[in-house]
């Protein structure tokens, strides 16, 4: 190891370790009371790193990462940690892919870490690094569109029915539309992380294989461990099972160039409509925040997000739903997704069109408020108030489980680019201004600045075509 | 011998009648209390009365508005929801320990003096959040599963039924008559785990509920025998049209033992081996790695007061609908015919066993697995012995249970594009 520090995570007693290594692998211990243990590890991978010949490859190799190694056959990792009552999973994201596994420790008469833990980081150690994406299980290439394709369908088909389950979720589809839209063309994130049918269909096994070998290098990843643990026995542990050398993992990828400064938020198309066979109607209105490390203006963006509709007192609330004698909305609400090239501010919402007005004309009623939150009646100190304390519970949450603080960590280290995003977020909040949270506000979200996607209930729609698929 | 914590809760009767579940535990930051009223849908005069009820408990009261409430609740570190299920109605609350006054004096004002006030409204924006999540085709396959195989009796009221009676909730007076007979702290049981002693939390609850002297409404014997004997005469299928839908939303299922039942252990293992315990379950391994004929395909056990309800779910390829319900067949199939290997069932035990103490990590989640149990039937020695249950269960045992439930007569419910209806 280069470097090692000793860190104060909030709301927990004792303080965590942080160790860098020469090869540039980082690794995190998280010392928490409790028979339960979290150990994840972090890829700074995701479609940032995809282009349209390979849209979909990280989330794909995600899957075939379950598919064994030179140890262990594919299925036998699920089922060593499914039967110690482990919960096992993995996700990727536009900056980011993970991988973790929530379990009970197990007994520790002759496993000073513990019996089950003890498996568990050996195999996803050997996992992370040792993958070996065997082409049967790949499954071979094939015309997703071809109906009367009979061969053989393994895991590219399982990905295949993910796209086709995500595109019968209004959410999902919604979401997907109005994203598109907010980025240039070539943007990595204008594409649909899970990719295209063509492309999962068809992407050879050398690609995926390549592609892994090429991102899962020692600076790209972090390994985070949450549990009751000795550190020094743990760490010879991580040395030992984080073998980069043994797999010939030494050569560490350039990080990816892209910079959010790259790419300017295109200006030609700001609104658009998609029908569906919906009873309602569902929209996103999507804005461009700052960048994931930039915490002060991230966490006023967070206030925003509260007065303006996370709560229950919050203005879109309020009007919307609590106080219209015959409200028109279903639903509405507002967050933040953090990107490391920017994040999204957003609005999300649903209601019913009647024949006689138009999707647009329902949607001023959210303009009107997040304008007058612009001008005339900007957050007051009250509402200001109530959006911090409840701030610093849900930040209090996050200390209430293993998983729930390691996916902190990672997404700080991984999206934001550093553990501040995380350790300094309470004493950011503490410091934050009213007047930051308005400027905040105002910077961010003008009408100018606004993307809107409508998907529009139009029962009488047949089904539409996505993504070329004839 | 897998050794399992257990949960040490103790409990007590309040004053005011109140069961109070007390679990200490000392490095939760937030005390998380669980509040059930047995009944829920059960209790229904109208099919989804108790949940419009409950959704209406903080939009007023005889002294606070809709919105001096929002205020109030936001202004604290509360986090509150209230929810109607097929056997109670449960309030959800955390707080940190500097607002526990101030949380209760807030829920107490709501469990005695709402006013009702906001009724059409709320019911014009019920039916608009149903339809919304109807326009989810999988949603809209579990609805008319769930109400099909309940047949018209409370444990069926799901969304689209709720849709169609809420023109039978007519008069304020209605819900406030109901909400009388229901909310009544001779019934409650409250589960509280935290770092908080015994005592602070007897004392508030009794300060904040006062005693009613009137008794509370009790499902009838004649409704609760009704769902002990319910079944599926014939094998049934229920279909709905989406002609936009990707996939073919699949479920299958048939009416099994409740949670008190001496056969709900091994069809909890049952359950697990088939397709629940995540990646490596029979279902998973033979329709998705090997066919790849889904993404998301699973089994699931619910077992509710008077009845359990098994289901298995596959969202897939239009045309690989029958593939798909030949598969559940066989592998269903299998359960009945060939006993679990001894590697299995130990297996699924560590599974379901493992599981709890990850399910049981906080507060929240102690707070609320101990009082739905409770709610349900079990005392909380009853509670404690399940884990002991579960590793008696032998593969002679699952195979008696498969044989003797599985099989009976199912629904399925399809949505996708008609061709394939």
């Amino acid at each position: 190891m280069i470097e090692q520090k000793s860190i104060q995570i909030p709301y927990l007693p004792d303080p965590a370790r942080v160790v860098t290594y020469e090869n540039g692998f980082t690794f995190v211990y998280v010392p928490k009371k409790g028979d339960v243990f979290n150990v994840s590890t972090w890829v700074k991978t995701g479609s940032l790193n995809e282009d349209d010949q390979i849209n979909g490859i990280s989330h794909f190799l995600e899957h075939l990462m379950f598919k064994g190694t030179e140890r262990f056959k594919p299925g036998e990792f699920d089922k060593a940690m499914e039967s110690m009552g482990a919960i096992i999973n993995a996700a990727t994201w536009k900056d980011f892919t993970f991988y973790y596994i929530t379990g009970p420790k197990g007994r520790t008469d002759g496993h000073p870490v513990g019996e089950n833990f003890e498996l568990a980081l050996d195999m996803h150690a050997d996992m992370m690094l040792g993958s070996t994406i065997p082409n049967e299980e790949v499954g071979p290439p094939y015309d997703p569109f071809d109906p009367n394709y009979k061969g053989e369908k393994r895991e590219r088909s399982v990905v295949i029915e993910e796209i086709s389950m995500r595109e019968d979720q209004p959410w999902t589809k919604i979401y997907n539309s109005v994203n598109h839209m907010m980025y240039q063309d070539g943007h990595p994130y204008q594409r649909d992380v899970i990719g295209t049918r063509a492309i999962i269909g068809n992407v050879p096994r050398e690609t995926i294989y390549d592609y892994y070998r090429r991102w899962y290098s020692p600076t790209n990843l972090t390994t985070i461990v949450v549990g009751d643990f000795d550190f020094d026995t743990l760490e010879e542990k991580i040395c030992r099972t984080f073998d980069f050398k043994k797999f010939g993992l030494t050569e560490n990828t350039k990080p990816s160039a892209i910079s959010a400064s790259d790419y300017r938020a295109p200006e030609k198309k700001r609104y658009d409509e998609i029908k569906g066979e919906y009873q309602t109607t569902f929209f996103i209105v999507g804005y461009h925040g700052p960048e994931a490390k930039n915490l002060p203006d991230t966490i006023a963006l967070d206030v925003v997000s509260h007065v303006l509709g996370e709560s229950r007192s919050s203005r879109l609330t309020q009007a919307l739903l609590e106080k219209p004698a015959n409200p028109v909305y279903n639903y509405v609400s507002t967050g933040q997704s953090t990107f490391k090239l920017g994040n999204v501010f957003f609005i999300q919402g649903n209601f019913n069109v009647e024949e006689s007005d138009s999707a647009k004309e329902i949607l001023k009623q959210v303009e009107a408020e997040v304008e007058k939150l612009l001008t005339t009646e900007p957050i007051t100190q009250d509402e200001f108030q109530r959006a911090v304390k409840k701030l610093k519970v849900t930040f209090a949450e996050t200390s209430e489980t293993a998983s729930g603080i390691a996916e902190a960590i990672g997404e700080a280290l991984t999206v934001a680019g550093t553990l501040d995003a995380y350790l300094n977020y309470q004493q950011v909040l503490n410091e934050l201004m009213l007047e930051q949270v308005n400027a905040a506000a105002k910077k961010y979200l003008s009408k100018d600045k606004a993307y809107t996607s409508v998907m529009v209930a139009d029962p009488n729609s047949s089904k539409e075509e996505s993504e070329g698929d004839a | 011998m897998l050794k399992v914590k257990s949960l040490a809760t103790e409990e007590a009767r309040l004053q005011n009648g109140t069961t109070l579940l007390y679990t200490a535990i000392e490095t939760a930051p937030r005390l998380a209390f669980s509040m059930f009223l047995p009944g829920g849908n059960m209790l229904d005069p109208v099919p989804g009365l108790s949940d419009m009820v409950d959704r209406l408990l903080m939009k007023g009261t005889k002294t606070h508005s809709q919105e001096q409430i929002s205020i109030e609740i936001d202004g604290l570190t509360l986090e509150v929801d209230s929810d109607t299920k097929r056997d109670y109605t449960a309030i959800h609350a955390t707080m940190l320990e500097e607002d526990l006054d101030a949380s209760f004096e807030l829920i107490s004002d709501f469990f005695y003096n709402a006013t009702f006030t906001e009724f059409e409204r709320e019911k014009q924006k019920v039916a608009g959040e149903i339809m919304m999540d109807l326009d989810s085709p999988k949603s809209r396959a579990s609805d008319q599963f769930i109400r099909g195989i309940f047949q018209g009796t409370p444990y069926g009221t799901v969304g689209s039924e709720i849709l169609e009676s809420l023109s039978k909730m007519d008069s304020v007076e209605a819900l406030q008559r109901h909400y009388h007979s229901t909310f009544n702290p001779k019934h409650l049981i409250v589960s509280v785990a935290g770092n908080i002693r015994p005592e602070t939390v007897a004392k508030t609850l009794e300060k904040f509920f006062p005693a009613n002297e009137q008794n509370p409404a009790t499902v009838s014997a004649s409704l609760e025998s009704k769902l002990s004997n319910l079944t599926i005469n014939q094998d049934e299928l229920v279909t709905f049209a989406r002609d936009d839908s990707s996939q073919a939303h699949i479920y299958k299922g048939w009416l099994v033992p409740n949670g008190k039942h001496e056969d709900y252990a091994p069809f909890a293992l049952l359950n697990t081996i088939l397709g629940a315990a995540g990646l490596s379950s029979r279902l998973f391994l033979e329709l998705r790695d090997k066919q790849g004929l889904a993404y998301n395909v699973r089994s699931s056990y619910e077992a509710f007061k008077h009845k359990g309800l098994f289901s298995l779910y596959i969202g897939t390829e239009p045309k690989n609908k029958d593939k798909c319900l030949k598969g559940f067949i066989e592998e269903v199939g299998k359960l009945l015919n060939i006993p679990v290997s001894a590697q299995e069932l130990a297996d699924a035990k560590r599974n379901m066993l493992g599981r709890r103490s990850v399910f049981l990590e906080t507060a929240h989640q102690q707070a609320n697995y101990i009082g739905a149990n409770y709610t349900l039937g079990r005392s909380l020695k009853e509670i404690e012995i399940v884990p002991e249950q579960i590793q008696a269960v032998t593969a002679q045992d699952i195979q008696r249970v498969a044989q003797q439930y599985l099989s009976l007569p199912s629904l399925v419910s399809i949505v996708g594009p008609s061709q394939i209806l």
